[in-house]
C-alpha cells in the first residue's frame, strides 16, 4: 500500500499508509525501506558562486527493489549517489537533509563509521570500467581487499569467495584469469568484475552510477542482466543511475526523474512511461527512438541545455526549456504534488486541473 | 626477461668505452704535468725527462690510450704513478666506505623522503604539506656541505650523540661501523630525499585524481591502503626515475661529504689523485663510478615492470 503524503516541509515522498511502519508494510507484501533520503542537499562553495547540486531531493529504495535514478548530465545523479557514500570531494559537501539508513542517518557520521559502511552495506559500481580498476593491482587484490577489511576473511577465503563471485558474474576460467590485471580484460569483463566486487561483502544497497554507460550497446544488456539476476538473488536493492531510458524501463520499478539538482518526478515505471506528467520526463520519452512507432516520426529533442546551478533561474528551474510554461513557472518553484495514486511531480501545468496538454 | 637483461649490459660496453676515451681525452687536455709534480718544484729537468719516461708520458696519446684499454681489458687499471700501488687494489680499499655511507644515504633518502611526499599530497595545501615542502625546498637549495657542517654542529658538537668524523670498519662491530655512518649518510641524503618527497607529493597528487581512487575509497578500506597500495604504487615510475639519477647525484656528492668528514672513501682518492695528476687512479675511479651508474640504471628499468606490470621488454 503506497501512498503519496504531504511531509512537514511541504515536500511530497512516498510513504507506506500503515501507521505502524514496516513490519505491517512487509504484512501487505510491501518490502521494508533501506535507504531513504530526506531532503537531502550537497552544494558546492566556487568561486562563481554556491552550486546547489542536489537541492533538497527525497526518494526511498526497498529491501531487494531496483529503483532508477533518471536525469541528464549535471542533474545531480552522481552527487546524490556520492553524498550517501560520503565521498563527495571539497569543495562540496552535504549542507543538509538526511541519509536514513539501518536507523542512522548517514550525514552524521564520522569518517571512521562511514568507511565502515562503504563497500560493506552500500556499495557502489562506477560508470567508467577502464579507468575505476587500479591498473597496477591484480583483480585478485582488487577482488578480495573489501572482504579482508569488513568481513575480516582470511587472504585464502577471499580469494575462493573471489572466485566464486566472477564465476556468478560470467567471468570464464576465473580461479586463473584473477591473477591477471586489469588491462588483460575488456570493458564489459571488467565491469563485471566491479560487480563482482561491489556484491563480494553482500551489501544491502548497491549504488550503480551509469553502469553501462561506457559499454558496447550489445554488452550492455549482459552486464545489466548480471546486476539484475545477482541482485535478485542475494535480495539487494539496487539504485540504477542513468540518462538511458531503455534501461530504466527494462529493469526499474521505480523511477525518480531528477532536473537541476532536484526530483521533479517520481512514480512507477509504468506510469512515468504511459503517462508522464512533467514536461522534462515527457521531453526525455520524445527524444527516445521506439520500436514500435514508423521510422519517418523524427525524434524531437529538448531544446536548451541544462541551467548553470550556481545561477538557477527564479521559478521552475526548467522554465527556460520548457513549451508548457505559464506566468506563474517563473515568479514560483513548483513543489511535488500528487498527479496520480503514487505517482508525483513538480509542475504548475501538470498539477493545474486540465493537467499538461501533450 | 633474461634476454632483455643480456641486452641492455652489452649495450653498457660502449658506453663505458665512450666514457673512458672522453676521461682519458679530458685528462691529457688539462694543463699540469705529473712528472713535474712527483719530481718536486726543484728538480732537474733530465729527472723529469726520466719520470715521464718511465711513466710512458712521452709517447704519443693514442699510443698511450691503446695501452690503457689493452690492460683495461684484462682488468688491469694500472698502477699509480706515485705510490706504484695497483689502481684496482687502491680502489678496492677505499670503495668500502663510499659504498656504505652511499648506501645508508640511499636507504634515509627513500624511508624518509617517499612517506613524507605521500604524506603531504594527502594533505595537500595544509599546512603539514606546506612545512614538508619548505624543507623539500631548503634540501635541494643548500649545498651538501653546509647541510653537513650544520648537521655535525647539531648532533655531534652541542648533543654529542655521534662521532663528527672518521671511519670505523665493520670488523670493529656493526654499532660502531653505524655511529661512523650516520652523520656522513645523512648529509649525502639530503638532496635525494628532498627530491624524492617533491616528486612523490607531485606524482602522488595526481594519481589521487583518478577513478580508481575513488573506487578504493568506495570499498571503505583504510586510507593507510588506499594511500599505499593503491596511489603509491601508480605514482611510482617517476619516483623510480628520480631515485636513479638521483643515486648518481649522491655518489658525486660523496667527493665533498668524504671531505667533510673525513671518510677514507673513494671521493677522497679521486680528489688526491686530481691534486697529484694521478691519471690511472683518476681514470680507474670515474670508470669505476661509471660502472655503477649503468648498473643503477639498469635495475630501475627492471624496476619499472615489477612496479607496473603494464611494462613489457
Amino acid at each position: 500500500m503506497v501512498g503519496i503524503t504531504l511531509g512537514e516541509d511541504h515536500s511530497i515522498r512516498a510513504v507506506t499508509q500503515a501507521p505502524s511502519g514496516n513490519s505491517t508494510a512487509a504484512e501487505n507484501g510491501q518490502r521494508p525501506v533501506v535507504l531513504e533520503l530526506d531532503g537531502l542537499r550537497a552544494h558546492f562553495a566556487t568561486p562563481q558562486g554556491i552550486v546547489k547540486a542536489v537541492d533538497g531531493v527525497n526518494w526511498d529504495v526497498r529491501e531487494g527493489e531496483t529503483v532508477a535514478l533518471v536525469g541528464e548530465s549535471g542533474s545531480g545523479k552522481s552527487v546524490t549517489a556520492l553524498g550517501i557514500m560520503g565521498l563527495i570531494s571539497p569543495p562540496g559537501k552535504i549542507t543538509g537533509g538526511r541519509i536514513l539508513f539501518g536507523g542512522r542517518d548517514l550525514a552524521q557520521l564520522s569518517q571512521e563509521e562511514m568507511r565502515n559502511i562503504r563497500g560493506h552495506q552500500i556499495a557502489m559500481v562506477f560508470q567508467e570500467p577502464m579507468t575505476s580498476l587500479n591498473p597496477v593491482l591484480t583483480v585478485r587484490r582488487q577482488m578480495t581487499e573489501g572482504m579482508e577489511v569488513h568481513l575480516k576473511m582470511r587472504p585464502k577465503e577471499a580469494s575462493e569467495r573471489a572466485i566464486e563471485l566472477l564465476t556468478l558474474v560470467g567471468i570464464p576460467d576465473a580461479k586463473r584469469r584473477m591473477h591477471e590485471y586489469p588491462h588483460h580484460f575488456s570493458g564489459g569483463m571488467r565491469q563485471r568484475v566491479m560487480i563482482a566486487q561491489a556484491l563480494s561483502c553482500n551489501p544491502k544497497v548497491i549504488l550503480a552510477d551509469e553502469p553501462t554507460t561506457a559499454l558496447d550497446v550489445t554488452i550492455q544488456a549482459q552486464v545489466l542482466e548480471v546486476m539484475e539476476g545477482l541482485a535478485h538473488r542475494f535480495n539487494t536493492a539496487t539504485v540504477i543511475i542513468t540518462h538511458n531510458l531503455g534501461v530504466v524501463a527494462r529493469y526499474a520499478r521505480r523511477v525518480n526523474v531528477m532536473y537541476a539538482g532536484r526530483l521533479v518526478e517520481t512514480g512507477n515505471a509504468r506510469d512515468i512511461y504511459t503517462n508522464p506528467q512533467h514536461p522534462y520526463t515527457y521531453g526525455l520519452l520524445q527524444s527516445v527512438p521506439r520500436l514500435n512507432e514508423p521510422r519517418k516520426t523524427s525524434l524531437i529533442p529538448i531544446e536548451g541545455s541544462p541551467p548553470d546551478l550556481a545561477r538557477l533561474p527564479q521559478g521552475c528551474a526548467f522554465r527556460p526549456r520548457c513549451r508548457f510554461a505559464v506566468e506563474r513557472c517563473g515568479q514560483e518553484t513548483p513543489l511535488m504534488a500528487l498527479v496520480g495514486p503514487a505517482h508525483a511531480a513538480a509542475c504548475w501545468v501538470a498539477a493545474s486541473p486540465g493537467g499538461l496538454p501533450k | 626477461m633474461r634476454r632483455y637483461i643480456v641486452r641492455r649490459v652489452l649495450a653498457s660496453i660502449p658506453v663505458l668505452a665512450v666514457v673512458a676515451i672522453i676521461t682519458f681525452g679530458i685528462l691529457h687536455l688539462t694543463p699540469g704535468d705529473p712528472a713535474e709534480v712527483i719530481a718536486g718544484p726543484d728538480a732537474r729537468p733530465e729527472d723529469v725527462e726520466a719520470i715521464r719516461t718511465r711513466l710512458g708520458l712521452d709517447r704519443p696519446a693514442i699510443v698511450q690510450f691503446g695501452n690503457w684499454i689493452g690492460s683495461l681489458a684484462q682488468g688491469d687499471l694500472g698502477v699509480s704513478a706515485f705510490s706504484g700501488q695497483r689502481v684496482t687494489s687502491l680502489i678496492a680499499e677505499r670503495i668500502g666506505p663510499t659504498v656504505s655511507i652511499a648506501v645508508l644515504a640511499a636507504v634515509f633518502a627513500i624511508s624518509l623522503g617517499i612517506p613524507l611526499g605521500v604524506l603531504a599530497a594527502w594533505k595537500a595545501n595544509t599546512w603539514i604539506d606546506r612545512t614538508v615542502m619548505l624543507f623539500a625546498v631548503l634540501g635541494l637549495s643548500l649545498p651538501a656541505f653546509l647541510l653537513g657542517f650544520v648537521i655535525m654542529w647539531i648532533l655531534g658538537i652541542k648533543f654529542q650523540l655521534l662521532p663528527v668524523a672518521g671511519y670505523a670498519r665493520l670488523s670493529e662491530g656493526f654499532g660502531e661501523y653505524l655511529k661512523y655512518l650516520v652523520l656522513p649518510s645523512l648529509t649525502a641524503s639530503l638532496t635525494l630525499m628532498a627530491l624524492i618527497t617533491r616528486m612523490t607529493r607531485a606524482s602522488t597528487l595526481e594519481v589521487l585524481r583518478e577513478d580508481y581512487i575513488r573506487t578504493a575509497r568506495a570499498k571503505g578500506l583504510q586510507e593507510r591502503l588506499v594511500l599505499f597500495r593503491h596511489a603509491l604504487r601508480n605514482a611510482a615510475l617517476p619516483i623510480l626515475t628520480v631515485v636513479g639519477f638521483g643515486l648518481a647525484f649522491l655518489v658525486s656528492g660523496l667527493v665533498i661529504v668524504e671531505s667533510v668528514f673525513a671518510v677514507p672513501g673513494m671521493g677522497r682518492l679521486l680528489v688526491d689523485a686530481i691534486r697529484q695528476r694521478d691519471y690511472s687512479i683518476i681514470q680507474g675511479v670515474v670508470l669505476t663510478v661509471s660502472v655503477f651508474y649503468v648498473l643503477v640504471n639498469l635495475t630501475v628499468d627492471l624496476l619499472y615492470s615489477y612496479v607496473d606490470p603494464r611494462v613489457r621488454y
